[in-house]
């Protein structure tokens, strides 16, 4: 049951007619953004068409931690009034996302935060930056051996010895 | 606990390998059962291994085309029907008969022309598709608005036709002049400068064509040959070699040419791979006065070079409405050499080395020119043995009745009689990495597909033990269809035979060198 906080229609000093969001993160931090900066994720703008619907603004819970919903804030924050098409909800998918240089620079960060970000903007629904996300896995996995891809994943190899020998994957090389 | 990685929801995943490459999606494939399950349920991850297992590429998509699951269908059917050569029933081609003796083009196609002496005004080349049924390629055929002279060079996939004649029907001058022409048109083609920097020499030959490069030898004395690499769509030369005989030249890729000594010339390096752009470089930039590297690929010592004969697989790539729910990579080729050895071979007194083309490519990618070395010479021992495989030419008593073109892609036909001239045989050798891969794998498992791996035929004699070569190829042999034997039994009927990306094309004719009388093909 989400908290009922009152938001009111206040507006941002300087900043146009923008309104704000409070969303509440997994380690119970409050943090205030502007909903035109967030209008990227398909999953605010959901909420917010909500909002107006029944005309009662409440504070949006997610379900990761502040350090990562403020990296996506970031992430957002750069690209707000820009105009990306994977995440245009009309527009046909691109068949491969671009390669933007500041998203490489933004996603220089750890795996496991790595996996963290992506799992948030799948969430949140930001196609361009599970994209992105998706384009530095794929290269962190690039040209390695199951056994390092273990070891980069932290998977456990849970098969049977007889499942391993099985010419499931018929194809190397 | 579960690790963090699998909690990820599995579109993301999906996501991930969709960009990743299939050896990286195999890899975690096998890391564990999660990940196993995510790649072997989704059919797009499924359809792109596949692809790279079967060494082919992904055709167009558009709302006319085939979905992915139907495209992964097609593409296990035909790499089965490949691996079992289950052809389908003969397609014919009437409309090719009493043309002349006709040529492969690349993607399944063939040009077939008009003999030469006919009228005037008799109509131009017909570049026939041969269909594929899995590949979803309908058969098509289109007259060249143009009648056109023997030498030509197409390229579907950019609407050009080469052909070299004289500069105007009405030039009493013997000098010649290569033109490119739109297909589609007959006029000359919009992107093309028409200018041929060979256009001065007495005798011109059309070699090769690769994208905006054509390759062209020119001589003024039939002596001394100039070959010119020059860019049709800006005019430039990229570069000129010349050569006291004439050779046997190829595109290697966008950078390279590759020549061969089939010449008789000894003096000649057998095989010689020459840069004629630096990495990078547009094709207006000049390479700045610096020497580009060539290197010269050494045949075994004891095999002489003299009756050297060279044939390659051919680049170029249809129409993007020709190319099929997935084609074949351009780049996949073969060159096949055949050399005298008489005294290793007692029957036909030929060997025939098999090389894929990437093999030099990949060689001179890990050995680049040491500081001031641009004229780098490969032993064989450094690059052969494990890269390409000798063997034993059939007996030319096989070979007397038959002409075409034996090599496609990475696959090669070898035809061979009984020694009692009853029954023939056809051999497919298939030298794909991948492909040559799952088949050992099959192997190892059981799976019996009727196939052998085969390596270097072993050549034991004294002398010649450089011969040794262990590069791995699939091959598959079927007994010719009946009513071809019936026919090849039958007087005056010389047989080509053609190997095409999606099967093999008989070709009647009467006489050698003579007109079609009947071509029809064996197809996937």
């Amino acid at each position: 049951m989400p908290t009922i906080v009152s938001v009111d229609d206040s507006t941002v000093p300087g900043e146009g007619s923008s309104r704000l969001l409070l969303l509440v993160s997994s380690d119970n931090k409050h943090i205030v953004v502007e909903e035109d900066i967030m209008s990227r994720s398909r999953f605010i703008s959901k909420q917010v068409e909500g909002f107006e619907a029944t005309s009662q603004r409440h504070a949006i819970l997610l379900p990761f931690s502040s350090f990562v919903l403020n990296k996506v804030i970031e992430y957002c924050s750069h690209y707000r009034g820009y105009y990306l098409l994977e995440d245009d909800p009309d527009a046909a998918p691109p068949g491969r996302s671009p390669v933007r240089e500041w998203d490489q620079e933004f996603l220089d960060v750890d795996r496991n935060m790595l996996l963290r970000i992506i799992k948030a903007a799948h969430y949140l629904e930001i196609k361009s930056l599970v994209g992105s996300c998706a384009r530095a896995i794929a290269d962190m996995i690039r040209g390695k051996t199951t056994e390092e891809m273990r070891e980069i994943l932290g998977v456990e190899n849970d098969f049977t010895p007889e499942e391993e020998h099985s010419p499931s994957s018929k194809c190397t090389g | 606990m579960t690790t963090l990685i699998l909690r990820l929801p599995e579109d993301v995943f999906i996501e991930i390998f969709e960009i990743s490459d299939y050896r990286a999606i195999l890899a975690c494939q096998a890391t564990c059962r999660s990940l196993s399950k995510i790649v072997t349920g989704s059919v797009s991850l499924q359809y792109k291994i596949e692809l790279a297992a079967c060494g082919m590429l992904d055709g167009p998509r558009n709302e006319h085309t085939a979905g992915m699951a139907e495209r992964l269908r097609r593409l296990r059917l035909y790499d089965a029907a490949w691996r079992q050569l289950k052809w389908t029933a003969k397609t014919s081609f009437p409309h090719l008969a009493d043309r002349f003796w006709p040529a492969i083009e690349a993607g399944g196609a063939l040009v077939a022309h008009m003999p030469s002496n006919s009228a005037v005004d008799a109509p131009g080349p017909i570049l026939q598709q041969i269909p594929s049924q899995l590949r979803g390629v309908e058969e098509h055929h289109m007259n060249a608005p143009m009648s056109v002279t023997s030498e030509n060079l197409i390229d579907s996939s950019q609407d050009v036709f080469t052909s070299v004649g004289r500069a105007s029907a009405e030039s009493p001058s013997l000098f010649w002049h290569c033109r490119l022409r739109s297909w589609s048109t007959g006029q000359v083609h919009p992107l093309s400068r028409d200018v041929d920097p060979c256009a001065h020499m007495r005798l011109i030959v059309l070699i090769d064509m690769y994208g905006d490069f054509i390759l062209e030898a020119g001589t003024h004395d039939q002596k001394v040959w100039d070959y010119v690499v020059w860019n049709w769509k800006t005019g430039s030369v990229e570069t000129v070699q010349t050569r006291h005989t004439y050779c046997t030249c190829h595109f290697l890729d966008e950078r390279r040419i590759l020549m061969t000594n089939d010449s008789g010339f000894g003096a000649l390096p057998p095989l010689r791979v020459i840069t004629f752009r630096s990495t990078g470089s547009t094709s207006n930039d000049s390479t700045g006065g610096v020497e580009l590297p060539s290197y010269s690929f050494q045949l075994p010592e004891c095999i002489n070079v003299e009756h050297m004969r060279s044939t390659i697989s051919t680049t170029r790539q249809p129409a993007l409405s020709r190319l099929g729910h997935f084609y074949r990579d351009p780049n996949d080729r073969l060159i096949t050499i055949s050399v005298s050895a008489p005294e290793v071979v007692s029957r036909s007194g030929q060997l025939c080395i098999d090389i894929p083309v990437q093999t030099f490519q990949s060689y001179i990618a890990t050995h680049p020119p040491s500081d001031g070395h641009t004229d780098i010479v490969v032993p064989w021992n450094a690059w052969g043995p494990s890269s390409s495989r000798v063997s034993r030419a059939p007996a030319l008593s096989d070979f007397s009745w038959i002409r075409g073109t034996f090599t496609a892609g990475l696959r090669k036909i070898i035809m061979r009689r009984s020694t009692d001239g009853s029954t023939t045989t056809m051999t497919v050798l298939d030298y794909h990495p991948r492909r040559v891969a799952r088949a050992l794998s099959r192997q190892r498992h059981g799976e019996d597909d009727g196939i052998t791996i085969l390596r270097g035929d072993d050549i034991t004699a004294v002398g010649f033990e450089d011969l040794q070569t262990t590069l791995p190829c699939i091959a598959k042999t079927i007994p010719l269809p009946e009513e071809l034997e019936a026919m090849l039994l039958s007087e005056g009927a010389i047989l080509g035979v053609h190997l095409c990306d999606d099967g093999v094309l008989f070709v009647k004719h009467i006489g050698y060198g003579a007109w079609v009388t009947d071509l029809w093909a064996y197809t996937i």
